[in-house]
């Protein structure tokens, strides 16, 4: 799952982009500051680099819940202008 | 980071001893959580009274004579149940986990360390929350929601725990195991309802009548005499009876926060929610539990 996740944002975007529209997915869903909580316990800005990475730390704090972000966060990607 | 938290503890020992009067016990309270030991041992008796070979594991040290001399080192903040045998935190106890637990979330917030544990923000969600747990399996829901339910009987609030109708059973059972003793309090102090009898009248489910009960119930259990209403709801039900845009009207109804004296965990199995279901029920709480991380979402 995490390489699926991995192959499709590289396919999709650059990290730059995926950086973005993963900050903007999580601020859309719990609000700026629990962003910033999340991103430092997910190990920093750095974390946001590697999308297969991040896709097994989110899954360790969000359970199943974060195949539901990830799905968000392709969405996003796909029709970036949507919010 | 520990010579953070000891200096933090120490203000706030000496800004609560003026407020609160409290004499000089703060020596002892410094003694007791001088050591990192203590400090576990507290933090874990926070979440649940501990026999000392759950202690043992909980602390995850090996050797029994070390955690005797520890826990005699907190007389006064820890003590010995009188019927089980466990130990459980004194009045005092509570405070210094109240302490240290301040100390790490101010540490938290200048972005250095925490670790989020969701029980223990579960326990601290007060009167006038609403909050949603998402969970994966039975046994992550019991982890969180237990601790949840059994704050509330500590805090002197009526606690409801909604079910669905076969589960009833098991989840009496399953509370036990986890070991609150309901007969410690008040008769009316739990109550296990029914999840279709609360939810679906006449095979409805309708937002403002299922408030309106909230109401009623938390204003009945109030006259007897309790602060509050905490209610932990298991929301399958909705799902089972097809009820999906019907539930997102009466969570989005409710609000993040609660006018009245009810504080309330909703549960959801995650794997049943679709994008906009999980969207849309984040959005109507204020508070978001997960099995690793818990957040205020405002």
């Amino acid at each position: 799952m995490a390489e699926d996740f991995a192959d499709k944002i590289s396919r999709l975007a650059s990290k730059a982009e995926f950086v973005e529209a993963s900050k903007q997915s999580l601020n859309a869903l719990f609000g700026e500051s629990a962003t910033l909580v999340i991103i430092n316990h997910l190990g920093g800005a750095e974390a946001l680099q590697d999308p297969k990475a991040f896709y097994n730390g989110l899954k360790a704090i969000f359970g199943a819940g974060a195949e539901i972000i990830m799905k968000i966060i392709l969405k996003k990607l796909e029709t970036p202008s949507e919010t | 980071m520990l010579h953070q938290i000891n200096k933090y503890v120490k203000a706030q020992i000496k800004n609560k001893g003026k407020t609160l009067r409290l004499g000089d016990w703060d020596d002892q309270i410094h003694k007791a959580l001088a050591h990192p030991i203590r400090r576990h041992v507290i933090e874990c008796l926070q979440e649940r009274s501990l026999s000392f070979q759950e202690l043992l594991k909980s602390v995850a040290i090996s050797n029994h004579g070390k955690l005797g001399f520890h826990l005699k080192a907190l007389e006064g903040l820890v003590e010995r149940e009188p019927s089980m045998g466990k130990y459980r935190l004194t009045d005092r106890g509570q405070l210094a986990g109240e302490l240290i637990w301040d100390a790490r979330f101010i540490i938290a917030r200048s972005g250095q360390d925490l670790t989020l544990k969701p029980p223990r923000y579960a326990r601290r969600l007060r009167l006038g929350d609403h909050a949603i747990l998402f969970y994966d399996t039975e046994d992550d829901m019991h982890e969180i929601t237990f601790p949840f339910l059994e704050a509330g009987l500590l805090k002197g609030e009526a606690v409801v725990y909604v079910v669905p109708e076969n589960e009833m059973y098991s989840e009496g059972q399953e509370i036990q195991r986890y070991g609150i003793s309901v007969d410690r309090f008040h008769k009316e102090a739990f109550t296990l309802l029914s999840a279709e009898e609360w939810y679906l009248k006449k095979g409805k489910a309708q937002a403002e009548t299922i408030i309106a009960n909230w109401l009623t119930l938390t204003k009945e259990k109030q006259k007897v005499g309790f602060t509050g209403l905490c209610g932990a709801t298991e929301m399958k039900v909705f799902f089972d009876y097809a009820k999906g845009e019907e539930l997102l009207r009466y969570e989005a109804a409710l609000g993040r926060y609660f006018a009245l004296n009810l504080c309330g965990l909703c549960l959801y199995d995650t794997h049943r929610l679709d994008e906009k279901q999980f969207i849309q029920l984040n959005k109507s709480h204020g508070h978001s539990i997960f099995k690793g991380i818990a957040l205020k979402t405002i």
